[in-house]
C-alpha cells in the first residue's frame, strides 16, 4: 500500500514541475505587461515602472525566477499579488472552499446521473431508453460546460425563476452550477457504467444468480452495478480533479466567488503569481486526488485489497 | 416376498422397500424435439440443438455425454431459461420443465429457478460473483427458499451445507471472496448453492471436473443419496464415462447438437447402437494419476453449428458411414426401449 502512494507521487512531480514550466513560460512570452497593468490609468514615470519591475523580480533571467518560485512554493510560499500586495496563498485559502463545494457537488451530480442513465441504458439495452440516453450523453460530452451553463440559467433561472442566476450563497445557488459543471462529465460515467454492465451481464456468475432464483432487479443492482461501480468510483474520483479546473468556467458563468474568478482577474491583470499560484494549486490537487482514487481503488476492490494487504 | 408369510402380516420393512422399489415416477424434465438456434449478426441462423428429445423423471439420474461442442450446456442452459435471455437465441419445439411449458413461456423458469430448479456451471472459477462474499451469496440461495432467518441459524445452516460437500472450515470459507478459493472449492461452494434450495430437478454441468477423486466420490456419493433419499432428478454432464456407467438410470448420447443415443447404460456398455457411442467408449481413458483425462476424441472433430456436414453429422467421420448417411438425415428411432440415429443401427448391432 506505501509503496503504491509513494510510486504515485513519484509520477506526480514530474507532472506538477512540467504544468509549472509551461505556464511560467507562456506567462513570460505572451503578450501582457504586470508593470502597465498594476499601473493602468495612473500617471508613472519610467523609474517608477523600473522600480516596480525590480520589485516584482521580473529583471532576474527567467531559470532564477523558476527556481525561486519553485523554492518559495516548496515552503509554502506562493509569493503576494501585484495587485492586492495579498499573499497568494491566503488569497486562495479565502476562494478555495465555494470552488471545491462546486466540484464535488458537481462529481455528485456526474456520479448519480452517470450511475442511473447507464443502468437504464444497460437494462434497456438497444431499445429506446438505450438510444436516446446515448444520443444525450453524446451531447453532453460535446457540450462545453459553459454552455450547458447558459442553457440552465436561460430555462431555471431567467424563464422559471427556479434558482438564482448569480451568487455564491447556499445551496440554491449552488444547484445550477453543479448540474452545468456535472452534466457534462455524467456522458462519459454514463458510457462506462453502460458497458462495464453489458459486458457483465454476459458473464457466467451473472448466470448462476439468476439460476439461484433472484430477480433481474436483484441481479442488475446488488450485483451487475455493484461490480460496476468499481470502475465508476475511479472515473469519476478522477474527474473530480478536472472538474476542480473545470469549475473556474463555470464560476465565471454564474459570477461565483472561487479560485476561478481569482485567476480570470489575475489573468486580466497579468497578476503572475497569482495565476502560477492557482495553476499551481489546480495541478497538486490534481495529482493528489488521483492518489487518493488509486489508494481508494484498492480498497473497494475484494481483490485488489488482499492482493496489496498481502503483498 | 417369502413363501411363508401371510399378506397381512407382511413386515413393514418389506413394504418399505418394495415402495422403493417402484416409487411413483414423475416426469420433471421432457424435452420433445426442442431446438436452439443462434442469430449470428450477419443474420445466419445456427442451430446449437437440434430436436433434442429425451425424458428425466423424479429419482432419476440421466447423464448426458459427448464431445466438446456437442451442445451439452446449451441443453442445460435452456432448460433453466438462461439461453432465452439471450435475444439472439430462439428456442423451439417442445421442452417441459417441472410441468411447465418453457418453450411458449421462458418467464416460468424464473418462478423455478432457486426453488424446484437448479443448477451446478461448467465454470466454477467464473460462477461467483467477484465482489461478493461467499457468504452473501450462498445467504441469497437459502432466503430464497426458506425466507429470511436469524443469521446465526442462516450461517449454521450454510456451514452444514459446506460439510456437505466436503469443506471443514465452512464457516471461515464463508466470509472469503471468490478470487480467494481454489476452483475445486469455488465448484463445490456452487454445488452446496444449487442444494440450498433441495431442488426437485438439478442441471449439474460436469460438477465434479475440478475436483480430485476422493471430494468427487463424496459429491457424487452426495447426489446419488438425495436422488434416491428425495427423489431430486439429476441431468448430469459428464465427460466421464466410469461415472455414468455407475450412477446413470440413463445415458443420453449427443453429437453436433442431437441425440445420436439413449440407452441405459448397462445397455449401452455392452452394445453401442451408434458408432459415435462406440468411438467415445473406445476412447475412456484410463485413470491417469488421480483423475481421468478428458476424452480423446475420435480422429476429426465435432463440426461447428455454421458448417454442419449433410445427411448424418457424423457421416464423414464415421467408419461404417455409407452412401445414403450423406444424403438422409437419420431420425432418432426407437430399438425396443433404447433409441438410435443412425441407420445402419439394427445392422450394425447383429
Ligand atoms: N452463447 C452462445 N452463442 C453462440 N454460440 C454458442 C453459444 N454458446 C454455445 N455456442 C455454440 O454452441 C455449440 C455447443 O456448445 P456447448 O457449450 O453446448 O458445448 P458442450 O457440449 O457443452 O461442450 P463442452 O464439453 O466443451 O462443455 C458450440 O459450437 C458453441 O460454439
Ligand atoms: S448414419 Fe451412417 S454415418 Fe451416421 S453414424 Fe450411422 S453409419 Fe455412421
Ligand atoms: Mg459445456
Amino acid at each position: 500500500m506505501l509503496s503504491l502512494i509513494v510510486r504515485r507521487v513519484l509520477i506526480g512531480v514530474p507532472t506538477i514541475l512540467g504544468v509549472t514550466v509551461l505556464l511560467f513560460l507562456a506567462l513570460r512570452v505572451l503578450p501582457g505587461d504586470p508593470v502597465s497593468a498594476v499601473t493602468a490609468g495612473a500617471p508613472t514615470t519610467p523609474e517608477a515602472q523600473e522600480a516596480l519591475r525590480l520589485q516584482f523580480g521580473l529583471d532576474q533571467p527567467l531559470w532564477l525566477q523558476y527556481l525561486k518560485f519553485v523554492g518559495d512554493a516548496l515552503t509554502l510560499d506562493l509569493g503576494t499579488s501585484y495587485a492586492s500586495r495579498q499573499p497568494v496563498l491566503t488569497m486562495i485559502g479565502q476562494q478555495i472552499g465555494p470552488t471545491l463545494q462546486l466540484a464535488v457537488a458537481a462529481a455528485a451530480v456526474s456520479a448519480v446521473a452517470g450511475i442511473l442513465l447507464g443502468t437504464v441504458a444497460a437494462v434497456w439495452r438497444n431499445r429506446w431508453p438505450d438510444a436516446l440516453i446515448r444520443t444525450l450523453s453524446l451531447v453532453g460530452t460535446a457540450m462545453p460546460s459553459f454552455w450547458v451553463g447558459l442553457i440552465l440559467l436561460m430555462l431555471f433561472s431567467f424563464t422559471l425563476p427556479l434558482f438564482p442566476a448569480t451568487g455564491s450563497g447556499g445551496v440554491r445557488a449552488l444547484v445550477l452550477p453543479a448540474l452545468a459543471l456535472g452534466l457534462s462529465a455524467a456522458g462519459t460515467v454514463t458510457r462506462l457504467v453502460r458497458n462495464s454492465m453489458l459486458e457483465l451481464m454476459g458473464e457466467t456468475f451473472v448466470d448462476a444468480l439468476y439460476a439461484k432464483g433472484l430477480t433481474r432487479g436483484q441481479v442488475v443492482v446488488g450485483h451487475v452495478l455493484r461490480n460496476a461501480i468499481i470502475p465508476t468510483v475511479t472515473i469519476v474520483g478522477l474527474q473530480l480533479g478536472a472538474l476542480i479546473a473545470g469549475a473556474v468556467v463555470v464560476e465565471t458563468v454564474f459570477a461565483r466567488r472561487g479560485i476561478g474568478q481569482m485567476l480570470v482577474q489575475g489573468v486580466s491583470t497579468s497578476d503572475f503569481p497569482v495565476i502560477q499560484g492557482v495553476v499551481l494549486v489546480i495541478a497538486v490537487l490534481y495529482v493528489l486526488i488521483n492518489i487518493v482514487v488509486d489508494v481508494s481503488y484498492s480498497v473497494i476492490d475484494p481483490r485488489i485489497r488482499v492482493a496489496v494487504g498481502k503483498g | 416376498m417369502s413363501i411363508g408369510s401371510s399378506p397381512t402380516t407382511e413386515p413393514p420393512a418389506l413394504a418399505a422397500a418394495s415402495h422403493e422399489e417402484a416409487p411413483t415416477r414423475e416426469t420433471l424434465l421432457a424435452l420433445d424435439g426442442m431446438t436452439v438456434t443462434f442469430r449470428t449478426p450477419a443474420g445466419d441462423r445456427l442451430p446449437l440443438v437440434r430436436e433434442a428429445s429425451f425424458q428425466v423423471r423424479s429419482g432419476e439420474i440421466v447423464c448426458l455425454v459427448g464431445e466438446s461442442g456437442s451442445g451439452k450446456s446449451v441443453t442445460a442452459r435452456t432448460v433453466m431459461g438462461l439461453t432465452q435471455r439471450d435475444p439472439a437465441m430462439a428456442v423451439g419445439g417442445r421442452a417441459e420443465v417441472l410441468g411447465h411449458d418453457i418453450v411458449s413461456d421462458p418467464s416460468v423458469t424464473a418462478g423455478l429457478r432457486g426453488r424446484d430448479l437448479a443448477m451446478v456451471f461448467q465454470e466454477p472459477m467464473s460462477s461467483l460473483d467477484p465482489v461478493c462474499t461467499v457468504g452473501t451469496q450462498l445467504t441469497e440461495a437459502l432466503r430464497r427458499r426458506h425466507g429470511k432467518a436469524s443469521r446465526q441459524a442462516e450461517r449454521s445452516r450454510l456451514a452444514e451445507l459446506l460439510a456437505e460437500v466436503g469443506i471443514v472450515d465452512g464457516r471461515r470459507v464463508l466470509d472469503t471472496y471468490p478470487h480467494q478459493l481454489s476452483g475445486g472449492m469455488c465448484q463445490r461452494v456452487m454445488i452446496a448453492q444449487a442444494l440450498a434450495c433441495a431442488p426437485r430437478l438439478l442441471i449439474a454441468d460436469e460438477p465434479t471436473t475440478a475436483l480430485d477423486v476422493t471430494i468427487q466420490a463424496q459429491i457424487l456419493e452426495l447426489v446419488d443419496r438425495l436422488r434416491t433419499e428425495e427423489q431430486m432428478a439429476v441431468l448430469l454432464v459428464t465427460h466421464d464415462m466410469a461415472v455414468a456407467a455407475e450412477l446413470a438410470d440413463r445415458v443420453v448420447v449427443m453429437y453436433a447438437g442431437r441425440v445420436v443415443e439413449d440407452a441405459a447404460p448397462v445397455a449401452l456398455f455392452d452394445q453401442q447402437l451408434h458408432p459415435y457411442t462406440s468411438g467415445l467408449l473406445r476412447c475412456i481413458p484410463p485413470m491417469v494419476d488421480e483423475r481421468p483425462a478428458r476424452l480423446v476424441t475420435i480422429p476429426g472433430g465435432v463440426p461447428s453449428p455454421a458448417a454442419l456436414p449433410t445427411g448424418c453429422s457424423f457421416h464423414p467421420r464415421c467408419p461404417h458411414s455409407v452412401d445414403l448417411c450423406a444424403d438422409r438425415v437419420p431420425e432418432l428411432a426407437d430399438h425396443g426401449g433404447r433409441r438410435s440415429a443412425c441407420w445402419r443401427a439394427e445392422e450394425l448391432s447383429r
